[in-house]
């Protein structure tokens, strides 16, 4: 306090800049300083940090990661899948019909099918490891800061964004990193348009029931109109609730060193387990209250339009009627809510069917083309699941946020939605 | 001369002068050691994205709108 | 960093042989993936799918590995400081490629042992490698990883001795 009546308001900067001061004379009377030789840092940075050659050697190293998360997991998918199917056969020879239905049907056959998600993930985090440890990472926020400044954000939101591509729950989970709230704010709130990996499967069944050769364009026409949301949304925030620059862009770009591999693998278990913790407690009570609905009342075929579910499907349908939805399939969106790849599932249970080509031909005599375009950008677009949810309220501490998170997903969806069915109209498809 | 710190060319060395800008600013270039007198090396290039600069034998990238508030002389 | 003339060159001609190979496959790579994918008529499947994958995103990927040692021709033709910096790049990406298509090789002989001892309902999740041969796995990116080692090692060696004296 005295410090700062003598040294008036800048005392922190006052006290800072003498420390520096003492510690380079320290440096200069302690220490010979041979003639500078180009590290292995300014070799590397030279090409990863080009102007030209930056972002396509970021784009190959990206490729890296995502053939070594989702090809390379796969058959340890096929593992965890094998592990629940089993729990659940054995489950289901209980003798108490309830619990054999909840156990079997509920937890091991719902959790068990997005638990197996767990093999890409902890690949996802261990290559994610492997390029920050390596001292890259931080690079690639230089890197893509340019772009990012002309959206509102600075290149510290890009990691978030593009982790987004992978799970939505790590992606916010990184928006840690950035320091300005508003900027931290914006990034959460966009992250969920970046179309996870679990939205994947509800594109591929209606785009191959609906588009057939075209079913390739229409898949990826999903990810780039979620970009375009994202970027929208992001400009929306900025000249409206979140008004201002950007916080300024500062970051310290580690020395390259060589990952260990002990070093990766902790660090991929320690993200990996903090995030199965929390979509295991979400998944686990989502699980067990969407199980519940399907089978109350009790007796009734499970999933039918008498059960629970399909009351609420019933009851919600005339709200989706513009877009053309049947109450079956606002059923499986709401089912959805609890984790995207459940469209499907559900749709299977909800119209009684089993495998991908009767569900595809269920739907196909149900919705029309467009309609069944809306629908994929209706999945696109509305809350990712349950657990990331969770992990907005977490993340931005505030129950205010999450809602507004979760009411403006569901507002841009529909709006989405709707405005397909228009276009579809004005263009004279039926 | 001062200059602005983007303006510069990649291997020029600079003496920080000058910082305009709010208390924030300054206090978080202060934490990164960017104070008054501070030698500083540019080593990226121009191109009206990020600079990145070399200070006490670390690496800062620092976004074009703070370079531009920083003035150095060479 | 002085780099020798006469060493200079040496390493040009050699990143512009890499770069070239690299160059060629990804860009063979991503014809055959774009014709498989978009069922083109006119698209003549370029070379054998057999030795060239057909896979748009891995071809482009090689070819900006190709070009990324091709950008370093001229600065080590000139034998300036950057010389290395692109040499070093180049093969470390090329590297990075090599383990991962090595490692889904691997796990995908995982799958296919797994379908071939897993007790009978649950062998079908595995169906998918259940006539799996290695071969299928061969990638440009792992045989393009052999002209690409004497650069590793040039690169390592430079490392190593630049860590024992500073």
């Amino acid at each position: 306090m005295k410090a700062k009546k003598v040294l008036g308001d800048d005392a922190d900067i006052v006290l800072a800049d003498a420390r520096y001061e003492q510690i380079s004379k320290i440096i200069e009377a302690s220490l010979v300083k041979g003639e500078r030789k180009r590290t292995v840092t300014d070799v590397l940075d030279k090409v990863f940090l080009n102007k030209y050659v930056g972002i396509p050697a970021f784009f190959a190293l990206l490729w890296a990661v995502f053939q070594f998360t989702f090809e390379a997991s796969a058959p340890f998918m096929g593992l965890i899948e094998m592990l629940f199917a089993w729990l659940s056969s054995l489950a289901a020879q209980i003798p108490n019909e309830v619990v054999a239905s909840l156990l079997a049907d509920g937890i091991f056959g719902g959790l068990g099918f997005i638990l197996s998600f767990t093999a890409p993930i902890f690949f996802l985090f261990f290559a994610l490891s492997l390029l920050e440890d390596s001292g890259y990472l931080a690079r690639v926020a230089f890197v893509f800061d340019k772009l990012m400044f002309k959206l509102g954000l600075h290149g510290r939101s890009f990691i978030p964004m593009l982790l987004g591509f992978g799970c939505n729950l790590p992606a916010i989970m990184a928006a840690r990193s950035i320091e300005g709230k508003k900027d931290r704010l914006i990034t959460i709130l966009t992250v969920p348009f970046m179309s996870c990996a679990a939205r994947l499967p509800v594109y591929v069944l209606i785009a191959g029931a609906f588009f057939a050769s075209h079913a390739a364009t229409a898949v990826w026409s999903m990810y780039v109109i979620g970009i375009v949301v994202a970027i929208l949304f992001a400009l929306l925030l900025r000249k409206t609730i979140l008004k201002g620059e950007p916080a300024p862009f500062i970051i310290e770009l580690p020395t390259y060193k060589m990952p260990t591999l002990w070093g990766s693998v902790l660090h991929m278990w320690e993200r990996g387990v903090s995030f199965l913790k929390k979509a295991g407690t979400y998944l686990l009570v989502g699980a067990i209250i969407l199980w519940v609905l399907s089978v109350l009342p009790w007796g009734v075929e499970a999933g039918s339009g008498d059960s629970l579910i399909g009351l609420i499907g019933q009851t919600l349908q005339p709200l989706f009627g513009p877009l053309g939805f049947n109450w079956q399939i606002v059923s499986s969106l709401v089912f959805a809510f609890l984790a995207k790849e459940l469209v499907v599932e559900s749709l299977g249970v909800i119209y009684g069917v089993g495998g991908e080509a009767s569900i595809q031909a269920a739907l196909v005599a149900s919705i029309t083309p467009v309609s069944a375009f809306a629908l994929m950008v209706f999945t696109l677009l509305y809350v990712p699941c349950l657990a990331t949810v969770g992990v907005i309220k977490k993340e931005t501490g505030s129950w205010k946020w999450t809602l507004f998170a979760v009411l403006s997903e569901m507002a841009i969806a529909y709006l989405g939605a709707l405005l397909i069915v228009g276009l579809g109209g004005l263009l004279g498809f039926s | 001369m001062d200059l602005p710190l983007n303006t510069l060319s990649s291997g020029t060395e600079a003496k920080i002068t000058k910082i305009i800008g709010g208390c924030g600013l300054i206090k978080r270039l202060t934490e990164m050691g960017l104070t008054h007198g501070t030698q500083v090396k540019v080593v990226s290039e121009p191109c009206g994205g990020p600079v990145l600069i070399e200070v006490r034998d670390t690496r800062l990238a620092l976004g074009r709108g703070v370079a531009m508030k920083i003035f150095v002389e060479e | 960093m002085g780099l020798n003339m006469k060493i200079g060159r040496s390493i040009a001609a050699y990143s512009l042989i890499v770069g070239l190979f690299y160059l060629v496959f990804g860009l063979l790579e991503l014809v055959n993936g774009l014709s498989q994918t978009f069922g083109l008529k006119w698209a003549i499947t370029a070379v054998n799918p057999a030795i060239v994958s057909p896979d748009i995103f891995s071809g482009v990927t090689l070819a900006i590995i190709g070009l990324i040692f091709l950008f370093g021709v001229r600065p080590q033709w000139m034998a300036n400081k950057d010389a290395a910096s692109y040499l070093a790049v180049g093969t470390l990406l090329a590297t990075v490629f090599f383990a991962v298509y090595l490692a889904i090789m691997g796990s995908h002989a995982v799958g296919w042992g797994v379908y071939h001892i897993a007790p009978e309902p649950y062998a079908d999740i595995f169906a998918d490698w259940a006539e799996w041969i290695w071969l299928d796995d061969l990638r440009p990116g792992i045989w393009l990883f052999a002209l690409a080692v004497p650069g590793l090692y040039y690169t390592l060696k430079m490392w190593l001795s630049r860590k024992k004296n500073p």
